[in-house]
């Protein structure tokens, strides 16, 4: 029965495939890539079909996060492993996320710290044979650490040769320009996601409120030229006495709504009844998880109060490429998004 | 990458340089040292995440040591023995290789047999080559990691099996099994290791230490193989039988599916087996204990598991609820007491300590005689607020001795504070009495290895605070009279004063005016000789009133009265003559041209001071008032008789007394009635460096950063290649009005010699003549 039914999906991943490829962006919608932010990079087979049927060119990948250690030097962490060639066709663009830690440390210069990563990622491109055209920085920059964080930046662009430069830029970096620097990188990506306090237990979905999102779009004109990023992940908070324990990535709310251990409490939320493991992690009686996803209707006001900010550059990025998070958005949504945010 | 698993027989510990923090340790008055044997300290009393992993030594580091020294009879050298275990360096041996001591020194005295010398040699030089071979650094930005080739590790493997074979010596075929099995587990042959295993340690009944070191690693292997249940088990082996290898098998204990600790428990034999489940489980910082309480209570009753799990879910919940330092202040924890009637910070921690105390009630009734659980249901019943009760349960057991009834009466002491508003003279008397005793604080440090003591005396903090006692306050925040001495002010000083002159004092405020006074004596002795120790603090604090009196002139009669009253210890030659000028600012007398032969001391010279005032303002003369500014120049921040005035000087900021402007008004006095022009452009120098001082001084107090304004950043070399900054800086000054003697300098006495020493000497003048 498993067999047959495992047959038939494949079928009809493999007519869906076909009959979406070649699909092209049609004029006026923004041009969609995603993130992929795993260790083990391999495409599923649902995960190349969306990516046919979208007409997706890049996918921006996580190689490397940088931390400090005990002693504060900066070390790489989470290194990527390619798997397979199913990325092949499309063009990668390395990204590594670095903590604001980082550049916190005494321990860490700027220059080295470029040195070092652009050496780690030359030998993660040699290795597998690429040329990225684009290289992405991922950082939580503050007022205390923008200038380490950009001297980072102007060290590696002298190193990085002829390859774009481009970093994320956070709504409140977005809002507060003058506060927090503009990075010195040929492009920004707007992230618009993570915008609540998920430490807070009255916040309602902290991946993506659009009443708290629009207030930081009032800046005007940032003067980077801007690719945007939606979300497409979801989680489960874990409050533990009254405090964020743990947050525990899951595809959907069915997950908790099947667990006889959790009761819920209201929409979203869950108490557990009965000390039980759950996604490795070991609940205890009293525990609250309150899961939050970007509805789709969300992401729709999202597209539409983004397409407003000037110098847009027509990229639409979703965070991330995964099999469970695709499944909750309609055949198709990817693309209204991106006419909705126009090109 | 291998140097880890080659020759070390032994833990390696993380240690951090830096200053340790006992506090660092964890909060609580419910302390776990107390009242719970050592057998688990500090992996289980602490329930900070941090501490393993930065403070925390390895438990028991020194029983491989122990068994290498039963091995060789104690008959080697103990320090070269060390040495070769543990790496590092030796007082004797210095950076010796560890070869050199294998082969030379660990047994020139021995009189061990040749073959046992031979075979141990042969051990550790093969076992040192191991840790060579594999010393393969696995440099962190290289993305293909840096190990042994496979003939390398193949070759390594060969030779161990082959010195396994042909060893005689039990002691020693163990160590190679296990050294072959590390191998094979880095090599990646599970398979081969864990047999490996089986083959040397499966059938025996070898207590040894190695044994168990061995056995972490096949759960290590296990695990990977998806073993799950069978390497949970053997973790817990490990942890049951080696307490070398506790605190590591502790943290690879870490089910994460209810079908992995199905599978672990059903192999457990015992009850106290799987009560050792519950202990582990229980006790991880991410869990809350209460539901393994339960459980491990069923399984072996009143154990002291159980009371370490309960005395460290106690912990937890003092650490999130009065660790008062970080983000819940005092107030906060009063607030919540009135809000809410616990000290607990939300319902959420409210309620589970209330499900905790409903534990801790069943076994109080069960086991009456075990005064652990008295002491944690009192203090459980004092964390929710519940004073009377927590009272009663404390008076309710008779047979609370050492060492429970320190945390008994450490709650009553807190208790008390909590109650009380206002303290009668016998409360104060108890409270300072138990101070001392419990926290045994002889000396009145008020700093004691954890920071219990400074919970109880930021309670009394908060209540002096509430009676509007800014001192006492200060004195139980544990100030102490260096800051009023780095930043006096008369009112505060005055306060000082009238405190120490009371009639009478409670022992508390004795307590706290011996630790605020910083008095070296011990409580007894201070409490004996207290007349004398009070006379001694009013010396102190009248000479820190004269220094302030002096910074005003016309105050320095009332200065002189109060030095002349004090003992003559309190007065003190002077190094430099402070009526002489220095064109640059010179502050150490050492390196200072200024010092000149003076025959003054602090008294005579304020008596100097009266008597040059004097004639001055009888006379208008020019030079009185010259050397008066010199002398209010040298004895302020920027000057070398900074000590007159001051008690301490900050090398890297504004601090103590820096204001020039009493000089000033001298050397403007100075010009206004000087003979000639050179005593003009003199004074006038001296003038734009005070009115410079002065700038400085209103800039540090105005702008958020101080620093920039410091003294020193008119020297164009600090500015570095930001020279335009600096001219931005010199702009600043001119622009606030306080160049104008420098101005008058140039326009006015451009012709006099002064002008022409000065230009030569001062780099700051030459520039404003010169650009501005």
């Amino acid at each position: 029965m498993i067999l047959k039914i495992r047959v038939l999906r494949k079928a009809l991943l493999l007519l869906s495939m076909l009959s979406l490829a070649g699909c092209q962006v049609e004029h006026g919608q923004a041009q969609i890539a995603f993130y992929y932010w795993q260790s083990t990079f391999r495409l599923s087979e649902q995960e190349q079909a969306v990516l046919t049927a979208n007409g997706v060119k890049r996918l921006f990948v996580k190689y490397l996060d940088v931390d400090i250690d005990s002693d504060e030097r900066a070390y790489p962490k989470a290194s990527i492993r390619f798997e397979g060639e199913s990325w092949r066709p499309y063009e990668i663009v390395p990204c590594v996320f670095i903590t604001n830690r980082t550049f916190e440390s005494e321990a860490v210069s700027p220059s080295g710290l470029a040195g070092q990563v652009w050496n780690y990622l030359k030998q993660v491109n040699d290795k597998y044979q690429l040329q990225p055209a684009e290289y992405q920085f991922d950082c939580d920059w503050t007022a205390s650490t923008r200038d380490k964080y950009f001297a980072f930046l102007e060290q590696f662009r002298r190193l990085k040769g002829e390859a774009a430069l481009s970093s994320t830029i956070r709504l409140h970096q977005y809002r507060y320009p003058q506060q927090t620097g503009i990075p010195p990188v040929d492009k920004g990506v707007l992230m618009y996601y993570n915008m609540g306090d998920i430490g807070d237990k009255a916040e309602t979905n902290s991946i993506l409120n659009n009443e708290k999102g629009q207030s930081y779009l009032k800046s005007g004109n940032y003067p980077l030229e801007l690719d945007v990023a939606l979300p497409l992940f979801s989680w489960a908070l874990l409050y533990r006495l009254g405090e964020l324990q743990a947050i525990i990535n899951l595809p959907g709310e069915s997950v908790l709504a099947r667990q006889a251990q959790l009761e819920k409490v209201s929409p979203g939320l869950y108490e557990v009844k009965q000390n039980f493991y759950f996604e490795a992690h070991y609940l205890n009686t009293g525990d609250r998880l309150r899961f939050e996803t970007p509805a789709p209707q969300e992401l729709e006001k999202a597209a539409d109060a983004l397409h407003k900010i000037q110098n847009r550059s027509g990229n639409l990025i979703f965070y991330h490429l995964d099999d469970a998070s695709l499944q909750n958005y309609p055949q198709g949504f990817f693309r209204r998004l991106a006419g909705r945010l126009g090109a | 990458m291998l140097a880890a698993w080659a020759l070390s027989c032994w833990p390696t510990t993380t240690k951090a340089c830096g200053y340790y923090d006992p506090s660092y340790h964890f909060f609580n008055l419910f302390v776990p040292e107390w009242v719970l044997a050592e057998e688990y300290s500090p992996t289980f009393y602490t329930a900070n995440p941090n501490y393993n992993n930065i403070w925390g030594e390895q438990d028991y580091s020194n029983d491989n040591l122990a068994e290498w020294q039963a091995f060789f009879k104690n008959d080697v050298n103990q320090e070269a023995l060390l040495r070769i275990l543990k790496g590092g360096y030796s007082e004797t041996f210095g950076d010796m290789s560890r070869e050199g001591l294998v082969n030379i020194h660990l047994f020139r005295e021995s009189k061990l047999p040749a073959a046992q010398v031979e075979a141990a040699k042969r051990y550790f030089r093969l076992a040192l080559d191991i840790e060579k071979l594999a010393d393969v650094q696995q440099g962190w930005w290289n993305y293909e990691p840096d190990t042994l080739s496979t003939e390398q590790a193949n070759a390594l493997v060969g030779r161990i099996e082959q010195a396994l074979k042909q060893e005689k010596f039990p002691f020693l075929k163990e160590r190679y099994a296990f050294q072959l099995i590390k191998s094979l587990r880095h090599h990646n042959e599970f398979a081969k290791a864990v047999e490996a295993y089986q083959s040397y340690f499966g059938k025996s009944e070898s207590k040894s230490l190695i044994r168990y070191w061995a056995l972490d690693h096949v759960a290590g292997m296990e695990l990977k193989q998806g073993k799950t249940g069978e390497a949970y088990h053997d973790f817990l082996t490990v942890f049951k039988e080696c307490r070398s290898r506790r605190q590591s098998a502790y943290y690879s204990f870490n089910i994460t599916s209810e079908a992995d600790w199905q599978a672990t428990y059903a192999l457990c034999q015992t009850p106290e087996d799987k009560a050792l489940m519950h202990f582990l489980r229980g006790s991880k910082n991410q869990t809350l204990g209460l539901t393994d309480m339960e459980q491990l209570f069923g399984l072996l009753g009143n154990h002291e598991w159980l009371k370490t799990l309960m005395a460290r879910e106690i912990n937890k919940l003092e650490s999130a609820n009065l660790e008062y330092y970080v983000d819940q202040p005092i107030e906060q924890l009063f607030k919540n007491l009135s809000a809410n009637g616990t000290l607990l910070h939300n319902q959420e921690q409210a309620d589970y300590a209330g499900r905790l105390l409903r534990f801790t009630n069943t076994l109080y009734y069960n086991y009456r005689e075990d005064p652990f659980w008295t002491t944690a249901k009192a203090y459980l019943e004092f964390l929710n607020g519940q004073f009377d009760t927590a009272q009663l349960t404390l008076h309710g057991n008779d047979g609370i001795k050492p060492p429970f009834d320190k945390v008994k009466r450490e709650i009553e002491l807190a208790i008390l504070i909590f109650k009380t508003e206002s303290f009668s003279p016998e409360e104060q008397d108890h409270i300072a009495r138990e101070i001392v005793d419990i926290f045994e604080d002889q000396d009145a440090q008020f700093f004691t290895e954890q920071n219990n003591e400074e919970f109880i005396l930021d309670l009394l903090a908060y209540r002096a605070r509430q009676r509007g006692d800014q001192l006492q306050a200060s004195f139980f925040a544990r100030e102490s009279i260096w800051v009023l001495k780095e930043n006096p002010a008369h009112p505060s000083v005055d306060a000082l004063l009238d405190f120490i002159r009371q009639p009478q004092h409670t022992r508390l405020e004795l307590l706290a005016l011996k630790h605020y006074m910083e008095s070296n004596q011990k409580w007894q002795a201070f409490e004996m000789n207290l007349a004398n120790e009070l006379k001694e603090f009013e010396y102190q604090a009248l000479n820190i009133k004269g220094a302030l009196l002096m910074r005003d002139p016309a105050k320095l009669e009332a200065a002189l009265a109060i030095f002349e009253s004090l003992p003559g210890k309190y007065d003190f030659p002077i190094e430099v003559n402070p009526f002489n000028m220095a064109i640059t600012d010179c502050i150490n007398p050492e390196n200072c041209y200024l010092k000149t032969s003076t025959a003054y001391t602090r008294n005579s010279f304020v008596r100097k001071l009266i008597e040059i005032r004097g004639i001055a303002e009888k006379t208008n003369s020019s030079t009185d008032y010259y050397l008066l500014g010199n002398a209010y120049y040298n004895m302020t921040y920027f000057g070398p008789a900074w000590n007159l005035m001051n008690f301490s000087r900050s090398g890297s900021q504004y601090a103590g007394f820096y204001d020039c402007a009493p000089a000033l008004a001298f050397y403007q006095k100075a010009i206004q009635y000087a003979p000639d022009r050179e005593s003009a452009a003199r004074a006038c120098f001296m003038a734009a460096k005070a009115d410079q001082n002065v700038f400085f001084k209103l800039m540090s107090e105005k702008e958020r950063q101080p620093d920039e304004y410091w003294w020193g950043k008119y020297e164009i070399f600090e500015w570095g290649d930001s020279k335009n900054d600096y001219t931005y800086f010199q702009q600043d000054i001119k622009n606030s009005g306080h160049r104008q003697y420098f101005e008058k300098l140039k326009q006015e006495y451009r012709d006099t010699k002064f002008y022409q020493k000065a230009i030569q000497e001062c780099k700051y003048f030459e520039y404003y003549a010169s650009k501005q």
